[in-house]
């Protein structure tokens, strides 16, 4: 579904990613993983055409990106954001109806498929109930249900997500990204989602990408991505990595530290 | 920019004032002239029973003036009064005279000038004047100068100035000041003889057969009210001002549905420089409808003379007079 | 539970969700194009000269091709037929185009504040007027009035000088064109200042010319001003779903494959020329482009496919009515129309502002 390649992407002279690679196939949920700074949201907007880049491939299905209008992509790709701005005055339905606007021409007016589809999408994702209420006037979890559904609205064949949930408490996390893994199986779309959690992107993600100083240091199943090795050179921080007593997934947590801020190998300007 | 707005508009009410002063000139007229001065400007009055000096001159914002002898450095701000103080034959006596002094000649090419619009107080103290005459107070200039202790002469146009009869006593009160008091009373005399016979020619004109009168200041219908030294010249001509008592502006704006339903039979353009001519007036759309277009009866007068109160207003009165009643003034 | 906020739409019922279609708003843009024209033929038989109102219908009606409606007086004819139709309709237009400018302005640089003097078009108008004003031309008596095509021009100016200053790599960011118009209205009003101080004797006549109004307001005018503020009105429109769409942040708006920085370009360069137009033959006239947009969005919501057409309706209406005050509330005399629009304005937005206040309050 998603194919990156050698991918090379330098803001002035200061490069970011240097020949990454990542596929994504439709149906699975890809996280990716790294350190603040390590280009996760750059690697996204290559993805989308908001940023260009020097050397690498990127193919949605075959096409390659980088010859699309902004129109035929966003009918492939829809992104949610973290905590979007969204504008005052508008309800939920109509902010959901806007993801309508890559399949309308100028002049063309939302019409009763549009309608139908986006209330499909909204009660998909639980949101439907909200529609008339103003955006401003919602929580942060119902909000990022109404982006979720305009995103859906596009009727995509790739969401990206970057760091849909840090925002939101712990059962609005993890209620985006059972929605999340459910969308993918059922309409089989492919899923890149950035995320700091390692804990949550393990339980949900099938495979996962780790990304570090531009290059992807491991990529794989969760359980071959997040070996403590692995994640104390990336992070520089000491952890355990146990099992999930019912789904075997890992689960990490920092190592305790022998005495109060004392830290072995913390790497300097990185945070957990 | 919301903000620029109230700039503009304290600016415009500050150019509102200014432009009494820049349409006229400051000489003051008040009603604390000396006893020993006759208010009858007809009277040849070339002897004085009292000294010449001091002369007692109460400004317009009240604060009194006392000069003790004739000024050897004047320095006028005030086109008005520098007219006059050439007509009463004082021009040795100036030291400057402001940007826009065009009349008379020897006024446009004075070597020294200075800006009457935006005094500047270091420039004017350097000419170490003893007299500076003041038609407006832009910019504090006026107590800026009395810091300086230096004598102002401040008369304001639009308080002091509304006849023409306030005009001749300007004139006096300068000849008193300067102490050409002969020749001031000289000129003041034959002015109101030339006055006295316009208002002759025109005696028998009864108020119910009064034309009507538009005097035109700017393309946008800013005209004269009642209460002006011009609108004095239309009372004397036995003539209906339409912009009335002004709303209480000296200088009004008038609406042009106002102008048409006034329906004037004369109108006089006194904006001429500013590109408005008699054919221009009449092709104005709907001006066709107004009897004074209809019958032609549309005049240009030169500006500097009727806009500014000094001598040459009669020449104003007269030319106006002979342009709309041409069968009286052979 | 839903906080129904009023809403102006035809008949929906009451649980289906209305649609925003061209057909659905229709009766809207009727009814509010029928209470312009209403406002507008009030206006025209309103002056300090009492025409009766046949009267002056039979003028207007007598006036259309293959109609005539007899005789009137010349001066009643003149005044309701050259004086106060175009007159009001000038009024109309200019109110009309400052207004959904005022929307389309805010809605490009997302920000309230914004509004159609915002990137030089009154500063750079102000220029060209001044310059004519104090030059020889002024005093040739022209067919055609110099004035307003040279209002227009440096109007124009300004605004393209602001966008190429602001403009890096291709696009142009709507802080970077604030800044660039903030600086470019400075310059131009700190040069018309200039002028306006150096030659004093034309002070009154630029001022004037700045403080705007509709008393020299003629069918020339007219004629050579609408074009521009009806087409700008009828081609930013189609864009109205789109700059709904641009409410949100530009990134997400450019991945729902809006092409922005087209947009921007297209909507600010209609409002410019269309405000550029109104403003060489009216002057600067304030508070309209910010304010009506504000008081249409309080009481319709901010859906531009609503926003744009009504508040041209409400500030036509707005400026026709703000005119007639400003020609008959000192009657005979002409009251400078910035005051009245301020006066007028003012207290209107502070109780939709309060009205606003209220609503939220009981939200929180």
């Amino acid at each position: 579904m998603l194919t990156v390649r050698g991918l090379y992407v330098s803001y002035g002279e200061h490069p970011v990613l240097r020949g990454v690679d990542l596929d994504a196939a439709g149906g699975e949920v890809v996280a990716v993983l790294g350190p603040n700074g390590c280009g996760k949201t750059t690697l996204l907007r290559a993805i989308t055409g908001g940023v260009a880049y020097g050397a690498g491939e990127i193919t949605i299905d075959g096409a390659s990106v980088r010859g699309m209008t902004a129109s035929a992509l966003a009918k492939r790709v829809a992104v949610v954001t973290q905590g979007a701005v969204l504008p005052e005055g508008f309800t939920a339905l109509e902010v959901a109806l806007m993801g309508r606007t890559p399949h309308l021409r100028l002049l063309q007016s939302e019409g009763r498929r549009d309608l139908q589809i986006v209330q499909a999408a909204m009660e998909r994702a639980d949101c439907w109930q909200l529609r008339d209420r103003r955006v401003e006037e919602l929580s942060g979890g119902e909000r990022q249900r109404v982006v979720i559904s305009r995103a859906l609205a596009q009727e995509p064949e790739l969401l990206l997500l970057d760091e849909p949930t840090s925002h939101l408490d712990l059962q609005h996390q993890v209620d985006t990204f059972r929605l999340l893994r459910e969308l993918c199986v059922e309409r089989r779309l492919a899923a890149v989602a950035v995320v700091h959690d390692l804990t949550l992107a393990a339980m949900f993600s099938d495979r996962m990408a780790l990304l570090a100083d531009g290059r992807i240091e491991a990529t794989g199943a969760p359980v071959d991505v997040l070996r403590a090795e692995i994640i104390e050179r990336v992070y520089g921080i000491a952890v355990r990595v146990l099992a999930h007593p019912d789904t075997g997934r890992p689960v990490v947590v920092p190592e305790a530290p022998a005495v109060a801020g004392e830290a072995r190998g913390r790497r300097a300007g990185a945070a957990p | 920019m919301t903000h620029n707005w109230t700039s503009r508009l304290v600016t415009l009410l500050a150019a509102g004032m200014l432009l009494s002063a820049a349409c006229s000139s400051g000489a003051k007229s008040n009603s604390k002239v000396p006893p020993a001065f006759s208010d009858n400007p007809t009277t040849i009055s070339g002897i004085s029973t009292v000294a010449p000096y001091p002369v007692a001159v109460a400004r317009s914002d009240g604060k009194p003036l006392s000069i003790a002898q004739a000024p050897a450095r004047i320095v006028s701000l005030s086109p008005g009064a520098t007219e006059i103080i050439y007509a009463i034959g004082a021009e040795a006596t100036l030291a400057a005279v402001d940007k826009n002094a065009d009349s008379p000649d020897a006024a446009k090419s004075f070597p020294t000038k200075v800006d009457a619009f935006e005094p500047n107080i270091e420039a004017i103290a350097a000419l170490k004047p003893d007299l500076v005459i003041v038609a407006s107070d832009t910019g504090g200039i006026v107590a800026k100068l009395d810091e300086l202790k230096i004598p102002v002469f401040y008369v304001d146009i639009d308080k002091s100035v509304k006849t023409i009869d306030d005009i001749f006593v300007q004139i006096s009160l300068l000849g008193r000041v300067t102490g050409k008091t002969e020749k001031a009373d000289a000129l003041v005399a034959s002015l109101g003889e030339r006055r006295k016979k316009v208002e002759l020619a025109v005696r028998d004109i009864v108020d119910s057969s009064a034309t009507k009168v538009y005097h035109e200041l700017d393309e946008t219908f800013y005209s004269a009210s009642a209460g002006t030294f011009v609108g004095d010249i239309y009372r004397i001509l036995h003539m209906k001002n339409i912009a009335g008592d002004g709303g209480g502006v000296a200088y009004p704006q008038l609406t042009q549905e106002a102008i048409l339903a006034a329906n004037p039979g004369l109108i006089v353009l006194a904006d001429e420089s500013f590109g408005v001519t008699v054919d221009s007036v009449k092709a104005r759309p709907g001006w066709s409808a107004i009897d004074a277009v209809k019958n032609g009866q549309i005049l240009g007068v030169d500006p500097s003379i009727v806009s500014r109160p000094g001598p040459r207003i009669i020449d104003a009165l007269e030319a106006i007079a002979k342009g709309a009643y041409p069968d009286r003034f052979k | 539970m839903q906080l129904a906020r009023p809403r102006a739409t035809a008949l929906a019922p009451a649980r289906a969700p209305a649609l925003m279609t061209w057909r659905a708003l229709a009766p809207t843009y009727a009814l509010a194009l029928a209470a312009t024209v209403a406002v507008a033929l009030f206006a025209v038989s309103w002056g300090t000269v009492h025409i009766a109102p046949l009267t002056t219908l039979s003028i207007l009606i007598g006036h259309l091709p293959f109609v005539s409606t007899g005789e009137h007086s010349a001066t009643t004819e003149a005044i309701i037929w050259q004086v106060r139709a175009p007159r009001v309709l000038l009024a109309g237009l200019v109110g009309a185009t400052l207004a959904y400018s005022g929307a389309a302005y805010q809605g490009v640089f997302r920000n309230p504040l914004a509004e159609p003097y915002l990137i030089g078009v009154a500063s750079g108008a102000a220029v060209g007027a001044t310059l004519i004003i104090i030059s020889p031309l002024f005093v040739a008596a022209w067919i055609i009035s110099p004035l307003p095509p040279a209002a227009f021009a440096g109007a124009l100016s300004a605004v393209a000088l602001a966008y190429g200053l602001a403009r890096t790599a291709g696009r142009v960011g709507t802080a970077s064109l604030i800044l660039s118009g903030v600086a470019v209205s400075s310059m131009c009003t700190s040069l018309v200042t200039y002028l306006m101080l150096t030659y004093n004797t034309r002070t009154l006549a630029i001022l004037t010319w700045l403080l705007g109004g509709f008393n020299t307001a003629s069918w020339q005018k007219v004629a050579i001003s609408a074009p521009y503020m009806i087409a700008g009105g009828a081609l930013i429109l189609p864009f109205a779903r789109l700059l709904n769409v641009m409410q949100l942040d530009e990134d997400e708006a450019r991945q729902l494959g809006v092409n922005v920085e087209r947009i921007k370009l297209g909507v600010l360069g209609l409002a410019s020329l269309a405000t550029a137009a109104a403003v060489s033959v009216s002057g600067l006239i304030g508070f309209v482009g910010l304010i009506v947009p504000h008081a249409v969005r309080m009481i319709w919501g901010p859906d531009y496919r609503r926003l744009l057409p009504l508040s041209a309706c409400f500030g036509a209406s707005f400026l026709i009515l703000a005119d007639v005050v400003a020609r008959s509330i000192d009657p005979g005399y002409e009251v400078p129309i910035g005051v009245v629009t301020a006066l007028i304005g003012a207290p209107f937005f502070l109780y939709l502002l309060r009205r606003q206040n209220r609503a939220s309050e009981g939200r929180a």
